[in-house]
């Protein structure tokens, strides 16, 4: 069932009005029977596997809280080991099998080991590390133990947030869980408004460059290079616009039901910098990284090799939760090589003492530039079908062969897109100079010519929306 | 201003501006697609005679505004529901001229979402009735209630040329100087696989039509012979098939342009479409058929 489905809308109305007509506990099973309801339209077997992903970590954090010494930890690695049991086996087995019979043909006579036959389930890797952050958290004395089952179960399949994101906090949701909601229109109005915003984002811009960039990214080698750059940029955009358009979407259903959800998206191609893009981008999973993998491995409080070492581990694991597939694992080295490179040449203005051109217009404007590109460079590999697809479109790209832009299967639809790009940069570029607010942040614009654009953006969607495609971040 | 009273205020402003919309666009789309009671000739068909005959010199001879109810996709069953429309909003048309080609019976490569080509009319009794039973209940009762939800790119596109009477043919580009072989290759092949059941629609749509009074004339304008030469025995059956269709019937008139139009490279756009020469050249030599007939 999706956000911009006819039977997600049937769904929401319905447990909207059961949510707001219950008392507390009411309004738990409410959240609680929808949310596996909506998760199990998929496939009913994936519910109960979140159910058991989800009641084991909430079992285990009972133990942990009450263990010490070396039973508290051993708990702990029982825990993080069991709930990436089937992780592993859905996501990354054929992985790994595929892998293993490659390398060994290398060496000696290839493994031939036989795939096995497995549908990832939906959003698996958000659920489980969302059930997973809750054992470390009281592992580390952070939170206190949950008593009530439902309240747990509840906050891993929050359904807004389940399939895409954002990676909760069970410190976030959970008081929210226990506290007595009622209708409020302030917090109704700003939800529907995310909402619009998110869906104007999948199913206008997303939905519609996908039409241009997924042929594109199927068969590279019909096109040349200026219709391979026009595919790259549209799928970077079509990325953001899906991803962060989901994550809209959910963060404006949560504040319809009384729920803030965490941003997740803060504008990030208007990153100076790849660490600054990191800040921006899947927020809720970069922090995720950094407090349970960087943090525990020293972060910068180490010398400076073994602080490579971390940021590479950090950027190769989260390639690695995108997908089992060799071309994620380039995109996270990429993305570290990017970060390394930027700490030298920081290093570098610093020794011929340029330091001071940092704060220059030009200079930012070129490490926006630079910054994009890269970012851009490494979703090349993210989107590619191999990694020979995405050598080949680099190499196409860099020797600039032939000069044919294809122009779509309709023209209509590619200028559309056009000036879709250029709404959406302006639109970045209001909100980036905070004259129109997103989230909590209040515009600078009048109300009333606000409330006129999301009037307008309804009937974009009404009109130019393009039919329900799922969301790229859904097989993750 | 109470919460409760903005939100209904907004509803009302909602609802009030999409159905104002939905009469400027749909007023738009019946202008170019000519669906008007005053019209008393139409042409009826998909991209082939959408792009194959000029409506200006039509006009021009007849010295009367001409329907081209014609759109990108269109299937036999999608020609029997625009005829039916057709009928219904030009309850005195005299004439039709309907598209054919030898691809027309064949199922397989057929649009599945071609009844979305009529949301727009969803309040015509024709099309509600033709289409209800193609698309989901849920979107059916979306694009019921959401009407600026009936229109896309496509529509607005069409839209925007009958608001400027704009029927021109933008197609300039030819075929001349191309090797024909690895042109149709790219262009992708079609087998042709006659269906009985989509001649048995395309029939009714002639027999409907005939019943009303209305003067019909087949249009085969011409597709490029190597396109045809993919599946040659099967393209001459299915001409043969118009032809012996035509004869049995009197008053049913077929302009078939085979031979040597369909080897005028310089009149094509691509190997299934007539550019602008193209389809000044086939309209003039189907006028000048019609006032042999006259």
């Amino acid at each position: 069932m999706l956000f911009n489905s006819y039977e997600f809308v049937i769904f929401y109305l319905v447990i909207l009005f059961l949510y707001f007509n219950t008392n507390r506990s009411g309004k738990l099973f409410v959240l609680l029977l929808g949310s596996y309801y909506f998760y199990m339209s998929w496939k009913w077997e994936f519910g109960l596997l979140m159910f058991a992903v989800s009641l084991f970590n909430w079992y285990m954090g009972r133990h942990i809280f009450i263990s010490s010494g070396w039973r508290r930890k051993a708990l702990l690695w029982t825990a993080i080991a069991v709930s990436l049991l089937p992780l592993f086996y859905y996501k990354y087995l054929n992985f790994f099998i595929d892998s293993a019979n490659t390398l060994s043909g290398y060496f000696f006579s290839p493994l031939d080991w036989p795939f096995v036959a497995v549908i990832l389930p939906v959003g698996i890797s958000f659920f489980t590390f969302q059930a997973m952050s809750y054992s470390i958290d009281i592992y580390r004395n952070k939170i206190p133990v949950e008593e009530n089952a439902l309240h747990f179960l509840t906050y891993v399949a929050f359904f807004p947030q389940l399939i895409a994101g954002p990676i909760e906090r069970s410190t976030n949701i959970l008081p929210q869980l226990k506290k007595e909601v009622h209708f409020d229109w302030i917090l109704f109005e700003q939800g529907a408004k995310l909402f619009v915003w998110g869906l104007f984002k999948k199913i206008v811009i997303a939905d519609r460059l996908s039409l241009y960039a997924d042929p594109v990214f199927n068969s590279p080698q019909a096109y040349e290079a200026p219709t391979l750059a026009l595919g790259t940029l549209f799928f970077t955009l079509q990325i953001y616009c899906d991803f962060s358009g989901y994550s809209d979407m959910a963060i404006g259903i949560g504040r319809t039901l009384g729920i803030r959800l965490m941003q997740n998206f803060n504008l990030p191609y208007m990153a100076l910098s790849i660490g600054d893009f990191w800040k921006r981008w899947h927020i809720s999973l970069s922090s995720w990284f950094g407090d349970y993998v960087y943090i525990p491995l020293g972060g910068n409080r180490v010398k400076v090799s073994r602080w490579f070492l971390n940021i590479a581990i950090v950027f190769l694991l989260s390639g690695l939760w995108h997908g089992a597939n060799w071309t994620f694992v380039i995109w996270g080295a990429l993305h570290a090589s990017f970060y390394f490179f930027e700490y030298f040449g920081d290093k570098l203005l610093a020794v011929l003492g340029l330091t001071g051109i940092k704060k220059s217009g030009g200079y930012r404007l070129f490490k926006w530039f630079s910054t994009f590109s890269a970012v851009m460079l490494g979703w090349i590999f993210f989107r590619a079908n191999s990694a020979g697809d995405a050598w080949y479109i680099l190499s196409q790209l860099l020797s600039w062969s032939g000069s044919q832009l294809w122009t779509g299967f309709s023209a209509i639809n590619f200028y559309l897109s056009l000036l879709l790009i250029a709404f959406l940069f302006g639109v970045q570029l209001l909100q980036y100079y905070g004259i129109l607010g997103l989230y909590d942040k209040h515009s600078r614009l009048p109300r009333w010519l606000v409330n006129t654009g999301y009037f307008v953006l309804l009937f974009l969607i009404s009109i130019f929306g393009v039919s329900s495609n799922a969301f790229i971040y859904f097989q993750f | 201003m109470r919460y409760p009273l903005r939100f209904l205020l907004f509803l009302g402003c909602f609802f009030l501006a999409d159905f104002a919309l939905d009469q400027a666009f749909r007023s738009g789309l019946e202008r170019y697609y000519g669906l008007r009671p005053e019209s008393r000739s139409a042409i009826l068909g998909h991209s082939h005679i959408m792009l194959g005959i000029d409506v200006y010199q039509l006009q021009e001879f007849y010295g009367r505004p001409v329907a081209k109810y014609a759109r990108e996709g269109a299937n036999v069953h999608d020609l029997l529901l625009m005829g039916r429309h057709l009928r219904e909003q030009a309850p005195e048309l005299e004439r039709v001229f309907i598209g054919i080609d030898p691809w027309m019976f064949t199922e397989s490569g057929l649009s599945e979402n071609s009844a979305k080509l009529f949301y727009p009319f969803l309040n015509s009794p024709a099309v509600r009735a033709g289409i209800s039973e193609q698309v989901e209940s849920m979107e059916y009762l979306f694009k019921l209630l959401i009407r600026s939800s009936r229109y896309n790119e496509l529509l607005m596109g069409s839209v925007y040329r009958g608001y400027t009477a704009n029927w021109r043919n933008l197609k300039t580009g030819t075929l001349e100087g191309q090797d024909p072989e690895r042109l149709v290759k790219n262009f992708g092949l079609r087998q042709i696989q006659s269906s009985p059941a989509m001649k048995e629609t395309f029939e009714m749509l002639v027999e409907e039509f005939r019943q009303a009074g209305i003067e019909v004339h087949l249009v085969y304008t011409p597709t490029f012979y190597a396109f045809n030469a993919q599946n040659p025995e099967a393209f001459q059956a299915e001409i043969a098939y118009f032809q012996h269709f035509t004869a049995q019937q009197e008053g049913l008139h077929l302009h078939a342009f085979t031979e040597e139009w369909t080897r005028e490279a310089g009149y094509f756009f691509d190997p299934i479409h007539l550019n602008q020469r193209g389809q000044a050249a086939v309209t003039q030599a189907l006028i000048e058929a019609l006032k042999g007939l006259k």
